[in-house]
């Protein structure tokens, strides 16, 4: 039994079934974890198996360094699954980050780490050309515990509280508003208006304030012509205007101005530039980054040693 | 001095180099001294037309699909070369070869030969790590199906190529390609992962042509295990062999081309 399943008809079967899992990646929406996890079971057990009982294995260093090094690629593929993360988030400047705004796909035991360590929106620039073209971007961020900004581009990634922060082609504007309710309570808050670049034309969001029943939507319109505030780098532009429906009726107002609404004021004190990032975090990948260059050399070697002293082609059948 | 006038000889060149190996050894029955000089200096033109496009552009050939079918030319040529000239028993085997390189001058040809500026993340020695690699992988693939293909063949034609080896040792040779196409994949595959986390900040992101790369190593691996598991007959495994080249074939060529644009991650 033990013999069987180290075996390499088993490697092969496991290989199989990695291949077949993998269409259904290809062809729906099933998770990669989920359909390639038979073939990686199979082949972990087949691996850790061959390494405890194959004397051949255990008595060829450059043999086992591979072996050991499929395994290390296996756990690695195993933590990464459970643990990583993918998603997005925007961020308005001087706004600080906590959490992600957006989750794509994460691993069952990933846990935010941006709760203990978040990190501030300074300034960015993301440079456009005449014609609308988005050319570089410079944007820092701040992580609450570096004592320095960490600057972005579209070339340069960064690595805050391991998650890695890479720009998005998304940007836009947010409303910088404050509510005073009826009792006193003031709150301040930035509404994201959609992306500028995929969304141009609906520039509004529904508005949630606490105690308020009624469905408010706060639309931004800007008057400027498009190529003023993208060229030579995206900024506020000189020309807008709000406009506040509530219910059936709709008003509009410049930066600055109130609104008195039913359980308070309204007060939209300026608008501030947002961009967008993808965010992704693995930390077992570097592990297996490194598993892998590791038993890609060892197999080198041991293949090396095997088909290297014998004539590549052969005068007598089999 | 025109790009395309060194293409074009080269072209001529080869095809020329094909004509008269095919007709040599149909009368002859063996193949023409000059054939691997003709296949170098077609080789050379070809290299003189790429290294004036790299100097016009400022960049390799990386960019469009004109450039990476010319560069991939260029590299399966120079990988045959090489076996060309270590194993001259195999040397036979350009006449299957060249055909083959003739299909992608066609497509090459049909093709828009259009430029491109060099994208920012192509700024990067990993990006010459990566397609080096995958170039060795193609060409050491592309030997292991002819030398299958041969043995397909020779199910019907049993005296065909009589200069090569039995089935079995067709079959080995064969085999050791392989190995050396998986050792290759594996080695562009982590080149490229490297060079993604740098460029886009992910190793890997299951796009189409990631995917599809993946789906080409395990293919490879499972033909390698294949070979020692349950060591098949020479014309089944052969069989198997042809179809790891057509997925992988598919995935250098196919796969950039229905994405319209040659790989380019995620963003």
């Amino acid at each position: 039994m033990l013999g069987w399943l180290s075996g390499l008809p088993l490697t092969l079967f496991g290989l199989t079934l990695l291949l077949l899992g993998v269409f259904p990646v290809v062809t729906s929406n099933l998770s990669a974890t989920v359909s390639l996890a038979p073939g990686f079971g199979v082949l972990a057990v087949n691996l850790m198996l061959a390494i405890l009982v194959r004397e051949k294995i255990r008595h060829n260093l450059p043999l086992l360094v591979f072996h050991i090094a499929l395994l290390l690629i296996m756990l690695s593929v195993v933590v990464s699954r459970l643990t990583y993360f993918k998603g997005w988030a925007i961020m308005s400047e001087n706004e600080t980050l906590r959490q992600s705004t957006g989750i794509i796909n994460q691993g069952p035991w990933h846990r935010s780490k941006l709760n203990s360590m978040p990190v501030l929106q300074q300034s960015f620039l993301a440079y456009f050309d005449e014609e609308g073209r988005r050319l570089d971007t410079e944007s820092w961020l701040q992580p609450f515990d570096a004592k320095e900004a960490i600057l972005i581009t579209n070339k340069k990634t960064a690595d805050v509280a391991g998650y890695q922060f890479t720009i998005s082609n998304n940007l836009g504007f947010s409303v910088d508003l404050t509510w005073i309710s009826i009792q006193g309570d003031i709150i301040r808050g930035l509404l994201q208006m959609p992306s500028q670049i995929s969304q141009p034309e609906t520039q509004g969001r529904k508005l949630i304030l606490p105690d308020i029943t009624d469905d408010i939507w706060l639309g931004l319109e800007i008057e400027s012509a498009r190529k003023s505030f993208f060229y030579p780098y995206f900024s506020i532009p000189d020309h807008f205007y709000f406009t506040v429906v509530v219910g059936s009726e709709s008003q509009q107002l410049k930066l600055g101005e109130s609104i008195d609404l039913f359980g308070g004021t309204l007060i939209l004190n300026n608008i501030v530039p947002w961009i967008g990032y993808e965010m992704y975090y693995d930390p077992a990948i570097y592990f297996l980054l490194i598993a892998s260059i590791i038993a890609v050399i060892a197999l080198g070697y041991f293949l090396n040693q095997r088909l290297g002293d014998s004539h590549w082609i052969q005068e007598n059948e089999q | 001095m025109n790009e395309l006038l060194f293409l074009w000889l080269s072209l001529g060149v080869i095809l020329f180099t094909g004509l008269f190996g095919w007709i040599s050894y149909i009368f002859k029955e063996r193949l023409p001294s000059q054939l691997g000089g003709l296949l170098f200096i077609s080789w050379g033109l070809l290299t003189v037309a790429l290294i004036l496009r790299w100097i016009r552009l400022d960049h390799g050939p990386f960019t469009n699909m004109f450039e990476i079918l010319a560069s991939n030319i260029w590299s399966l040529i120079l990988c045959y070369l090489l076996v060309f000239w270590k194993m001259p028993r195999l040397r036979v085997t350009s006449l299957i070869f060249l055909p083959l390189i003739y299909i992608m001058y066609a497509w090459l040809l049909m093709v828009p030969r259009t430029d491109f500026p060099m994208p920012s993340t192509y700024n990067t020695a990993w990006l010459y790590v990566h397609i080096g690699f995958g170039k060795i992988f193609m060409g050491a693939l592309v030997v292991s199906a002819i030398l299958s293909l041969i043995i397909i063949v020779r199910q019907w034609l049993d005296k065909w190529l009589p200069e090569l080896p039995g089935e079995y040792s067709l079959q080995e040779l064969s085999y050791r390609f392989l190995i050396l196409a998986l050792l290759f994949d594996s080695l562009m595959l982590i080149g490229g992962a490297i060079w993604a986390q740098q460029a886009w900040g992910r190793y890997w992101f299951w796009d189409s042509l990631e995917t599809w790369s993946f789906i080409s190593w395990l293919s490879l691996a499972v033909a390698v295990h294949l070979k020692i598991t349950l060591k098949p007959e020479p014309s089944y495994y052969a069989l198997f062999i042809i179809f790891v080249f057509i997925i992988s074939f598919l995935t250098f060529f196919g796969i950039p081309f229905l994405n319209q644009i040659p790989h380019k991650g995620a963003i």
